[in-house]
Protein backbone atom coordinates (compact mmCIF):
# COMPACT_ATOMS: atom_id res chain seq x y z
CA UNK A 1 0.00 0.00 0.00
CA UNK A 2 0.81 3.22 -0.77
CA UNK A 3 0.35 5.99 1.80
CA UNK A 4 0.60 9.70 1.08
CA UNK A 5 0.28 12.07 3.81
CA UNK A 6 0.42 16.12 3.06
CA UNK A 7 2.51 15.89 0.10
CA UNK A 8 3.93 19.52 -1.25
CA UNK A 9 6.15 20.15 -4.05
CA UNK A 10 7.72 23.79 -4.71
CA UNK A 11 9.67 24.36 -7.40
CA UNK A 12 11.91 27.54 -7.04
CA UNK A 13 13.77 29.35 -9.53
CA UNK A 14 15.19 32.94 -9.85
CA UNK A 15 12.31 34.85 -11.33
CA UNK A 16 9.22 32.03 -9.69
CA UNK A 17 8.13 29.36 -7.36
CA UNK A 18 5.76 26.87 -8.40
CA UNK A 19 3.68 25.09 -5.84
CA UNK A 20 2.78 21.94 -8.12
CA UNK A 21 1.24 19.92 -5.38
CA UNK A 22 -0.75 21.43 -2.98
CA UNK A 23 -0.88 19.11 0.18
CA UNK A 24 -1.93 15.67 -1.42
CA UNK A 25 -3.40 12.60 0.69
CA UNK A 26 -3.74 9.76 -0.72
CA UNK A 27 -3.74 5.64 -0.33
CA UNK A 28 -3.14 3.45 -2.90
CA UNK A 29 -3.33 -0.08 -2.32
CA UNK A 30 -3.21 -3.22 -4.86
CA UNK A 31 -4.77 -2.93 -8.38
CA UNK A 32 -4.61 -0.62 -10.48
CA UNK A 33 -5.06 3.40 -9.67
CA UNK A 34 -5.71 5.88 -12.05
CA UNK A 35 -4.42 9.62 -11.85
CA UNK A 36 -6.27 12.40 -14.20
CA UNK A 37 -5.53 15.85 -14.59
CA UNK A 38 -5.26 18.71 -17.56
CA UNK A 39 -1.99 18.80 -17.90
CA UNK A 40 0.44 20.93 -15.33
CA UNK A 41 -2.10 19.11 -12.58
CA UNK A 42 0.95 17.65 -11.51
CA UNK A 43 0.57 13.85 -12.30
CA UNK A 44 4.42 13.46 -13.48
CA UNK A 45 5.66 15.40 -10.50
CA UNK A 46 3.52 13.28 -8.25
CA UNK A 47 4.71 9.76 -9.94
CA UNK A 48 8.76 11.07 -9.99
CA UNK A 49 8.18 11.82 -6.34
CA UNK A 50 6.90 8.32 -5.80
CA UNK A 51 9.21 6.74 -7.95
CA UNK A 52 12.86 8.67 -5.87
CA UNK A 53 13.32 10.75 -8.63
CA UNK A 54 12.83 13.92 -6.98
CA UNK A 55 12.49 15.21 -3.15
CA UNK A 56 9.34 16.49 -2.25
CA UNK A 57 9.05 19.75 -0.13
CA UNK A 58 7.01 18.04 2.54
CA UNK A 59 5.61 14.92 2.78
CA UNK A 60 4.63 11.39 4.66
CA UNK A 61 5.31 8.42 2.38
CA UNK A 62 4.87 5.61 3.06
CA UNK A 63 5.14 2.45 0.85
CA UNK A 64 4.69 -1.20 1.56
CA UNK A 65 5.42 0.35 5.13
CA UNK A 66 8.62 1.70 4.10
CA UNK A 67 9.35 5.28 4.59
CA UNK A 68 10.80 6.66 0.99
CA UNK A 69 11.82 9.75 2.98
CA UNK A 70 14.44 8.45 4.28
CA UNK A 71 18.10 7.29 1.82
CA UNK A 72 17.63 3.46 3.28
CA UNK A 73 13.42 3.60 2.92
CA UNK A 74 13.94 5.14 -0.37
CA UNK A 75 16.69 2.34 -1.40
CA UNK A 76 14.20 -0.43 -1.06
CA UNK A 77 11.42 1.17 -2.28
CA UNK A 78 13.81 1.74 -5.71
CA UNK A 79 14.15 -2.40 -5.70
CA UNK A 80 10.73 -3.44 -5.64
CA UNK A 81 9.62 -0.24 -8.50
CA UNK A 82 9.29 -0.27 -12.36
CA UNK A 83 9.16 2.98 -13.60
CA UNK A 84 8.10 3.73 -16.95
CA UNK A 85 8.38 7.30 -18.05
CA UNK A 86 6.40 9.64 -20.32
CA UNK A 87 9.37 10.17 -22.72
CA UNK A 88 10.95 6.71 -22.42
CA UNK A 89 15.05 7.11 -23.45
CA UNK A 90 16.01 4.43 -25.23
CA UNK A 91 19.49 3.41 -26.56
CA UNK A 92 19.26 3.04 -30.43
CA UNK A 93 21.98 0.77 -30.71
CA UNK A 94 20.80 -2.10 -28.04
CA UNK A 95 19.08 -4.56 -29.39
CA UNK A 96 15.48 -5.16 -27.07
CA UNK A 97 17.09 -8.05 -25.42
CA UNK A 98 20.22 -6.24 -24.32
CA UNK A 99 18.80 -3.25 -23.06
CA UNK A 100 16.09 -4.72 -20.75
CA UNK A 101 19.29 -6.96 -20.24
CA UNK A 102 21.26 -3.41 -19.20
CA UNK A 103 18.23 -2.06 -17.21
CA UNK A 104 18.23 -5.36 -15.07
CA UNK A 105 21.99 -5.39 -14.13
CA UNK A 106 21.30 -1.25 -13.08
CA UNK A 107 18.13 -2.61 -10.92
CA UNK A 108 20.59 -5.12 -9.12
CA UNK A 109 19.19 -8.38 -10.87
CA UNK A 110 22.63 -9.67 -10.58
CA UNK A 111 22.39 -13.66 -10.81
CA UNK A 112 22.46 -14.35 -14.59
CA UNK A 113 20.84 -17.45 -14.86
CA UNK A 114 17.66 -15.52 -13.22
CA UNK A 115 18.23 -12.69 -15.19
CA UNK A 116 18.16 -14.63 -18.57
CA UNK A 117 14.98 -16.41 -17.75
CA UNK A 118 13.19 -13.16 -16.23
CA UNK A 119 13.89 -11.53 -19.86
CA UNK A 120 12.61 -14.24 -21.81
CA UNK A 121 9.66 -14.53 -19.83
CA UNK A 122 8.94 -10.61 -19.76
CA UNK A 123 9.66 -10.21 -23.92
CA UNK A 124 7.03 -13.47 -24.05
CA UNK A 125 4.49 -11.13 -21.93
CA UNK A 126 5.29 -8.26 -23.71
CA UNK A 127 5.22 -9.89 -27.12
CA UNK A 128 8.35 -8.77 -28.33
CA UNK A 129 10.17 -12.25 -28.80
CA UNK A 130 10.50 -12.74 -32.08
CA UNK A 131 12.19 -9.40 -32.38
CA UNK A 132 13.58 -8.92 -29.29
CA UNK A 133 17.57 -9.28 -31.10
CA UNK A 134 16.87 -6.44 -33.30
CA UNK A 135 17.98 -2.70 -32.93
CA UNK A 136 15.86 -0.47 -31.13
CA UNK A 137 16.21 2.09 -33.63
CA UNK A 138 14.28 -0.26 -36.18
CA UNK A 139 11.53 -0.30 -33.50
CA UNK A 140 7.99 1.13 -34.40
CA UNK A 141 6.45 3.56 -31.44
CA UNK A 142 4.37 0.81 -30.26
CA UNK A 143 6.99 -1.55 -29.59
CA UNK A 144 9.13 1.24 -28.13
CA UNK A 145 6.73 1.82 -25.57
CA UNK A 146 6.72 -2.25 -24.95
CA UNK A 147 10.29 -2.04 -24.83
CA UNK A 148 9.45 0.20 -22.03
CA UNK A 149 6.97 -1.80 -19.85
CA UNK A 150 9.38 -4.61 -19.69
CA UNK A 151 12.14 -2.98 -18.83
CA UNK A 152 10.03 -1.57 -15.92
CA UNK A 153 8.99 -5.54 -15.02
CA UNK A 154 12.18 -6.91 -15.45
CA UNK A 155 12.88 -6.81 -11.68
CA UNK A 156 9.52 -8.24 -11.08
CA UNK A 157 8.04 -5.03 -9.33
CA UNK A 158 5.94 -4.68 -6.33
CA UNK A 159 4.99 -1.18 -7.65
CA UNK A 160 4.55 -0.21 -11.01
CA UNK A 161 4.08 3.47 -12.37
CA UNK A 162 3.41 4.42 -16.20
CA UNK A 163 3.35 7.71 -17.24
CA UNK A 164 0.95 8.24 -20.50
CA UNK A 165 2.01 4.44 -21.82
CA UNK A 166 -0.88 4.23 -24.23
CA UNK A 167 0.27 7.77 -26.23
CA UNK A 168 1.69 6.93 -29.82
CA UNK A 169 -0.03 3.90 -29.38
CA UNK A 170 -2.53 2.67 -31.99
CA UNK A 171 -6.27 1.05 -30.86
CA UNK A 172 -5.52 -2.57 -30.89
CA UNK A 173 -1.92 -1.63 -29.49
CA UNK A 174 -3.79 0.40 -26.63
CA UNK A 175 -6.00 -2.01 -25.92
CA UNK A 176 -3.46 -4.51 -25.44
CA UNK A 177 -1.18 -2.67 -23.09
CA UNK A 178 -4.38 -1.55 -21.00
CA UNK A 179 -5.01 -5.73 -21.07
CA UNK A 180 -1.34 -6.14 -19.79
CA UNK A 181 -1.46 -4.10 -17.06
CA UNK A 182 -4.74 -5.03 -15.77
CA UNK A 183 -3.30 -8.66 -15.72
CA UNK A 184 -0.42 -7.15 -13.95
CA UNK A 185 -2.82 -5.54 -11.02
CA UNK A 186 -3.41 -8.67 -10.01
CA UNK A 187 -0.37 -9.01 -7.40
CA UNK A 188 0.58 -5.27 -7.06
CA UNK A 189 -0.10 -1.97 -7.11
CA UNK A 190 -0.07 -0.49 -10.84
CA UNK A 191 -0.14 3.24 -11.05
CA UNK A 192 -1.32 4.71 -13.88
CA UNK A 193 -1.12 8.54 -15.53
CA UNK A 194 -3.24 9.07 -18.43
CA UNK A 195 -5.07 11.80 -20.45
CA UNK A 196 -6.92 9.34 -21.73
CA UNK A 197 -10.19 9.24 -19.42
CA UNK A 198 -11.18 6.09 -21.30
CA UNK A 199 -8.38 3.78 -20.11
CA UNK A 200 -8.83 4.94 -16.82
CA UNK A 201 -12.36 4.22 -16.97
CA UNK A 202 -11.91 0.53 -18.85
CA UNK A 203 -8.84 -0.26 -15.76
CA UNK A 204 -8.91 1.03 -12.54
CA UNK A 205 -10.71 0.41 -9.56
CA UNK A 206 -10.00 3.73 -8.08
CA UNK A 207 -8.86 7.08 -9.51
CA UNK A 208 -7.60 10.32 -8.49
CA UNK A 209 -8.06 14.01 -9.92
CA UNK A 210 -5.52 16.67 -9.57
CA UNK A 211 -6.42 20.38 -11.29
CA UNK A 212 -3.16 22.63 -10.65
CA UNK A 213 -1.58 20.65 -7.80
CA UNK A 214 -4.58 20.06 -5.35
CA UNK A 215 -6.69 16.84 -5.16
CA UNK A 216 -10.24 17.14 -6.52
CA UNK A 217 -10.95 13.63 -6.49
CA UNK A 218 -10.26 10.60 -4.99
CA UNK A 219 -12.82 7.29 -5.24
CA UNK A 220 -13.95 5.11 -7.52
CA UNK A 221 -14.95 5.63 -11.42
CA UNK A 222 -18.79 4.97 -10.81
CA UNK A 223 -18.85 7.58 -8.06
CA UNK A 224 -17.38 10.26 -10.01
CA UNK A 225 -19.69 9.42 -13.02
CA UNK A 226 -22.61 9.41 -11.17
CA UNK A 227 -21.60 13.00 -9.94
CA UNK A 228 -22.57 13.85 -13.51
CA UNK A 229 -26.10 12.74 -13.75
CA UNK A 230 -28.64 15.14 -14.89
CA UNK A 231 -25.78 17.32 -15.97
CA UNK A 232 -25.37 15.84 -19.57
CA UNK A 233 -27.21 16.39 -22.90
CA UNK A 234 -27.43 15.88 -26.29
CA UNK A 235 -28.11 18.98 -28.65
CA UNK A 236 -29.24 18.48 -32.23
CA UNK A 237 -28.50 22.21 -34.13
CA UNK A 238 -30.15 22.91 -37.25
CA UNK A 239 -27.78 25.57 -37.88
CA UNK A 240 -25.03 24.32 -36.69
CA UNK A 241 -24.69 27.18 -33.52
CA UNK A 242 -22.96 25.85 -31.36
CA UNK A 243 -24.62 25.82 -27.88
CA UNK A 244 -23.33 28.00 -25.39
CA UNK A 245 -25.00 29.76 -22.09
CA UNK A 246 -22.25 28.18 -19.67
CA UNK A 247 -22.33 24.91 -21.21
CA UNK A 248 -19.28 22.89 -22.13
CA UNK A 249 -19.09 20.93 -25.02
CA UNK A 250 -17.60 17.36 -24.82
CA UNK A 251 -18.12 16.20 -28.64
CA UNK A 252 -19.85 16.92 -31.48
CA UNK A 253 -20.77 15.17 -34.84
CA UNK A 254 -22.03 17.42 -38.34
CA UNK A 255 -24.91 15.01 -39.57
CA UNK A 256 -26.28 16.41 -43.31
CA UNK A 257 -28.51 18.15 -41.83
CA UNK A 258 -27.81 19.02 -38.54
CA UNK A 259 -25.28 18.92 -35.81
CA UNK A 260 -24.96 16.99 -32.66
CA UNK A 261 -23.13 18.47 -29.72
CA UNK A 262 -22.80 16.63 -26.10
CA UNK A 263 -22.53 18.78 -23.61
CA UNK A 264 -22.09 19.17 -19.71
CA UNK A 265 -23.43 22.10 -18.03
CA UNK A 266 -25.94 22.98 -15.14
CA UNK A 267 -28.87 23.89 -17.40
CA UNK A 268 -29.90 23.83 -20.56
CA UNK A 269 -32.85 25.81 -20.00
CA UNK A 270 -31.90 27.85 -23.49
CA UNK A 271 -32.65 24.69 -25.04
CA UNK A 272 -36.05 22.95 -24.89
CA UNK A 273 -35.26 20.40 -27.62
CA UNK A 274 -32.30 18.94 -25.85
CA UNK A 275 -31.94 15.17 -24.54
CA UNK A 276 -30.49 13.90 -21.18
CA UNK A 277 -28.27 11.85 -21.18
CA UNK A 278 -26.42 8.56 -19.37
CA UNK A 279 -22.53 10.33 -18.27
CA UNK A 280 -19.56 8.64 -18.88
CA UNK A 281 -16.66 9.11 -17.39
CA UNK A 282 -15.16 11.17 -20.23
CA UNK A 283 -18.60 13.41 -19.13
CA UNK A 284 -18.20 13.32 -15.63
CA UNK A 285 -14.50 14.35 -16.00
CA UNK A 286 -15.49 17.07 -17.68
CA UNK A 287 -18.09 18.29 -15.36
CA UNK A 288 -15.09 18.07 -12.45
CA UNK A 289 -12.99 20.56 -14.45
CA UNK A 290 -15.97 22.74 -14.97
CA UNK A 291 -17.14 22.83 -10.93
CA UNK A 292 -13.64 23.20 -9.56
CA UNK A 293 -12.98 26.34 -12.65
CA UNK A 294 -16.33 28.42 -10.15
CA UNK B 1 31.74 -8.00 -16.26
CA UNK B 2 32.32 -8.37 -19.86
CA UNK B 3 28.66 -7.45 -20.69
CA UNK B 4 28.80 -4.81 -18.13
CA UNK B 5 31.34 -3.41 -20.20
CA UNK B 6 30.28 -3.91 -23.62
CA UNK B 7 27.03 -1.96 -22.56
CA UNK B 8 28.89 0.98 -21.37
CA UNK B 9 30.65 1.46 -24.43
CA UNK B 10 27.51 0.98 -26.88
CA UNK B 11 25.42 3.37 -24.67
CA UNK B 12 27.20 6.26 -26.11
CA UNK B 13 27.06 7.69 -29.49
CA UNK B 14 29.45 6.63 -32.21
CA UNK B 15 30.76 10.29 -32.30
CA UNK B 16 32.38 9.75 -29.42
CA UNK B 17 34.79 7.00 -31.07
CA UNK B 18 34.77 9.00 -34.59
CA UNK B 19 35.37 12.40 -33.53
CA UNK B 20 39.19 11.82 -31.49
CA UNK B 21 40.15 8.93 -34.50
CA UNK B 22 38.92 11.76 -36.81
CA UNK B 23 41.52 14.37 -35.57
CA UNK B 24 43.65 11.63 -34.59
CA UNK B 25 44.17 11.04 -38.07
CA UNK B 26 43.89 14.27 -39.61
CA UNK B 27 47.35 14.54 -37.37
CA UNK B 28 49.06 12.02 -38.40
CA UNK B 29 48.70 13.22 -42.10
CA UNK B 30 49.60 16.35 -41.23
CA UNK B 31 52.74 15.64 -38.66
CA UNK B 32 53.52 13.10 -41.99
CA UNK B 33 53.36 15.52 -44.52
CA UNK B 34 55.58 18.10 -42.52
CA UNK B 35 59.26 18.71 -42.68
CA UNK B 36 61.68 16.98 -40.07
CA UNK B 37 61.88 20.51 -37.77
CA UNK B 38 57.86 20.47 -37.62
CA UNK B 39 56.70 17.24 -37.11
CA UNK B 40 57.93 17.10 -33.20
CA UNK B 41 56.22 20.24 -32.76
CA UNK B 42 52.61 19.30 -34.67
CA UNK B 43 52.71 16.04 -32.41
CA UNK B 44 53.21 17.63 -29.49
CA UNK B 45 50.63 19.57 -30.00
CA UNK B 46 47.99 16.73 -30.65
CA UNK B 47 48.97 15.73 -27.45
CA UNK B 48 49.20 18.77 -24.91
CA UNK B 49 46.74 20.72 -27.08
CA UNK B 50 44.07 18.87 -29.05
CA UNK B 51 43.51 16.25 -26.82
CA UNK B 52 42.59 18.04 -24.16
CA UNK B 53 40.05 20.17 -26.34
CA UNK B 54 38.36 16.70 -27.53
CA UNK B 55 38.21 15.36 -24.39
CA UNK B 56 36.34 18.53 -22.90
CA UNK B 57 34.23 18.28 -26.25
CA UNK B 58 33.27 14.33 -24.94
CA UNK B 59 32.60 14.80 -22.05
CA UNK B 60 30.38 18.23 -21.81
CA UNK B 61 27.59 15.31 -23.48
CA UNK B 62 28.75 12.76 -20.70
CA UNK B 63 25.85 12.77 -18.20
CA UNK B 64 23.27 15.11 -19.41
CA UNK B 65 22.84 13.28 -23.21
CA UNK B 66 22.68 9.82 -21.27
CA UNK B 67 18.96 8.86 -22.89
CA UNK B 68 17.73 6.95 -20.46
CA UNK B 69 18.94 9.00 -17.59
CA UNK B 70 15.46 9.45 -15.66
CA UNK B 71 15.04 5.66 -15.94
CA UNK B 72 18.60 5.37 -14.07
CA UNK B 73 18.11 7.93 -11.39
CA UNK B 74 14.90 5.32 -10.38
CA UNK B 75 17.88 2.37 -9.90
CA UNK B 76 19.61 1.77 -6.78
CA UNK B 77 22.99 2.71 -9.21
CA UNK B 78 25.39 5.06 -6.52
CA UNK B 79 25.85 8.31 -8.27
CA UNK B 80 29.48 7.46 -8.11
CA UNK B 81 29.43 4.41 -10.11
CA UNK B 82 27.15 6.34 -12.55
CA UNK B 83 30.23 9.05 -12.67
CA UNK B 84 33.22 6.74 -12.64
CA UNK B 85 31.18 4.44 -15.93
CA UNK B 86 30.35 7.53 -17.67
CA UNK B 87 33.91 9.40 -17.22
CA UNK B 88 35.83 6.25 -17.69
CA UNK B 89 35.06 5.72 -21.12
CA UNK B 90 35.68 8.80 -22.28
CA UNK B 91 39.29 8.92 -20.49
CA UNK B 92 39.65 5.11 -22.39
CA UNK B 93 39.33 6.56 -25.33
CA UNK B 94 41.47 9.59 -24.63
CA UNK B 95 44.35 7.77 -23.67
CA UNK B 96 43.69 4.74 -26.41
CA UNK B 97 43.65 7.84 -28.75
CA UNK B 98 46.71 8.97 -27.47
CA UNK B 99 48.46 5.77 -27.64
CA UNK B 100 47.47 5.05 -31.35
CA UNK B 101 48.74 8.38 -32.12
CA UNK B 102 52.14 7.64 -30.90
CA UNK B 103 52.09 3.98 -32.29
CA UNK B 104 51.13 5.90 -35.59
CA UNK B 105 54.06 8.17 -35.28
CA UNK B 106 56.49 5.36 -35.19
CA UNK B 107 54.93 3.02 -37.99
CA UNK B 108 55.65 6.38 -39.75
CA UNK B 109 59.11 6.70 -39.08
CA UNK B 110 58.76 10.13 -36.90
CA UNK B 111 60.74 10.39 -34.19
CA UNK B 112 59.58 12.84 -31.67
CA UNK B 113 62.10 13.87 -29.06
CA UNK B 114 60.86 12.79 -25.47
CA UNK B 115 60.45 15.58 -23.31
CA UNK B 116 61.83 15.22 -20.02
CA UNK B 117 61.08 11.40 -19.46
CA UNK B 118 58.58 8.91 -21.08
CA UNK B 119 56.50 9.47 -18.14
CA UNK B 120 56.41 13.27 -18.06
CA UNK B 121 55.56 13.26 -21.65
CA UNK B 122 52.11 11.34 -20.88
CA UNK B 123 51.34 13.60 -18.09
CA UNK B 124 51.30 16.30 -20.36
CA UNK B 125 48.33 15.39 -22.09
CA UNK B 126 46.82 12.83 -19.92
CA UNK B 127 46.66 15.60 -16.93
CA UNK B 128 45.35 18.34 -18.83
CA UNK B 129 43.00 15.96 -20.55
CA UNK B 130 41.24 14.67 -17.28
CA UNK B 131 41.41 18.44 -16.01
CA UNK B 132 39.50 19.14 -19.34
CA UNK B 133 36.95 15.86 -18.84
CA UNK B 134 36.02 16.64 -14.99
CA UNK B 135 35.72 20.55 -15.44
CA UNK B 136 33.32 20.12 -18.61
CA UNK B 137 30.91 17.92 -16.80
CA UNK B 138 30.88 20.05 -13.61
CA UNK B 139 29.69 22.98 -15.95
CA UNK B 140 27.43 20.79 -18.02
CA UNK B 141 25.75 19.94 -14.61
CA UNK B 142 26.26 23.64 -13.17
CA UNK B 143 24.19 25.16 -15.99
CA UNK B 144 22.46 22.06 -16.92
CA UNK B 145 23.38 22.22 -20.53
CA UNK B 146 25.70 20.18 -22.58
CA UNK B 147 26.11 21.99 -25.57
CA UNK B 148 26.64 25.86 -23.02
CA UNK B 149 29.54 23.69 -21.51
CA UNK B 150 30.65 22.18 -24.82
CA UNK B 151 30.40 26.01 -26.16
CA UNK B 152 32.18 27.48 -22.75
CA UNK B 153 34.96 24.80 -22.79
CA UNK B 154 36.10 25.34 -26.79
CA UNK B 155 36.09 28.89 -25.47
CA UNK B 156 38.72 28.49 -22.56
CA UNK B 157 40.37 26.19 -25.54
CA UNK B 158 41.27 28.68 -27.92
CA UNK B 159 41.58 32.05 -25.22
CA UNK B 160 44.18 29.99 -23.77
CA UNK B 161 46.09 28.73 -27.46
CA UNK B 162 45.53 32.19 -28.64
CA UNK B 163 46.81 33.86 -25.72
CA UNK B 164 49.19 31.05 -24.45
CA UNK B 165 52.26 33.58 -23.95
CA UNK B 166 49.86 35.68 -21.54
CA UNK B 167 48.53 32.61 -19.52
CA UNK B 168 52.44 31.07 -19.65
CA UNK B 169 53.71 34.46 -17.87
CA UNK B 170 50.86 35.36 -15.39
CA UNK B 171 51.28 34.39 -12.09
CA UNK B 172 48.79 32.75 -11.36
CA UNK B 173 46.78 31.27 -14.18
CA UNK B 174 50.16 30.03 -15.40
CA UNK B 175 49.07 27.12 -12.70
CA UNK B 176 45.90 26.42 -14.44
CA UNK B 177 46.78 26.84 -17.89
CA UNK B 178 46.42 23.59 -19.64
CA UNK B 179 49.28 23.56 -22.22
CA UNK B 180 52.16 24.66 -19.26
CA UNK B 181 53.90 20.97 -19.73
CA UNK B 182 54.23 20.89 -22.99
CA UNK B 183 55.25 24.48 -23.68
CA UNK B 184 57.36 24.62 -20.87
CA UNK B 185 58.81 21.11 -20.05
CA UNK B 186 60.65 20.18 -16.90
CA UNK B 187 60.15 23.58 -15.19
CA UNK B 188 59.37 24.09 -11.67
CA UNK B 189 56.27 26.03 -13.15
CA UNK B 190 55.63 23.38 -15.25
CA UNK B 191 55.21 20.51 -12.00
CA UNK B 192 53.74 22.96 -9.93
CA UNK B 193 51.12 23.45 -13.04
CA UNK B 194 50.64 19.80 -12.99
CA UNK B 195 50.04 19.40 -9.02
CA UNK B 196 47.39 22.02 -9.26
CA UNK B 197 45.55 20.49 -12.49
CA UNK B 198 45.69 17.21 -10.68
CA UNK B 199 44.15 18.78 -7.64
CA UNK B 200 41.28 20.73 -9.23
CA UNK B 201 40.62 17.44 -10.85
CA UNK B 202 39.95 16.05 -7.45
CA UNK B 203 37.30 19.26 -6.37
CA UNK B 204 35.72 18.25 -9.96
CA UNK B 205 34.80 15.04 -9.41
CA UNK B 206 33.28 15.85 -5.82
CA UNK B 207 31.98 18.67 -6.99
CA UNK B 208 30.64 16.24 -9.86
CA UNK B 209 29.40 13.76 -6.69
CA UNK B 210 27.72 16.88 -5.26
CA UNK B 211 25.49 18.04 -8.46
CA UNK B 212 24.45 14.72 -9.81
CA UNK B 213 22.54 13.94 -6.93
CA UNK B 214 20.29 16.73 -7.60
CA UNK B 215 18.57 14.31 -10.15
CA UNK B 216 15.66 16.77 -10.71
CA UNK B 217 17.62 19.28 -12.18
CA UNK B 218 18.16 17.01 -14.76
CA UNK B 219 15.03 15.60 -16.20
Amino acid sequence: MIEIKNLHKVYRSKNQTVHALKGIDLKIENGMYGLLGPNGAGKTTLMRILAGIINPTDAEIVINGINIRTEEGKRKMKAMLGYLPQELGLYPDLTAREFIDYLAILKGVDNKKNRQNRIEHILELVSLTDVADRKIKGYSGGMKRRVGIAQALVNDPKILIVDEPTAGLDPEERIKFRNLLVNLATDRIVLLSTHIVGDIGQTCQRLAVLVTGRLKYEGDPITLTNQAKGHVWSIESGDGTKPDHDLTVVSMQHMPNSTHYRVVGETVSQYPQAKIEEPSLEDAYMWLMKTQNR
Amino acid sequence: MFKKIKYNLQIFQKDLFLFPIAFMALFLLITALMNDNTQASIARSFLGFVLPLIASGLAAYAYLEDKALELKFTTNQKSTTFIAKRLSVILIVIILTAFIFQAGLKILNITVPIQVSWLYTQMSWLIPSLFAITLSGVISLLANSSNLSFSLMGGIWILQVVLRGWFANNSVLKYIFYFSATMNPGTQDAYLNQLTQTSLIVVCIILTIFLIKKQERYI
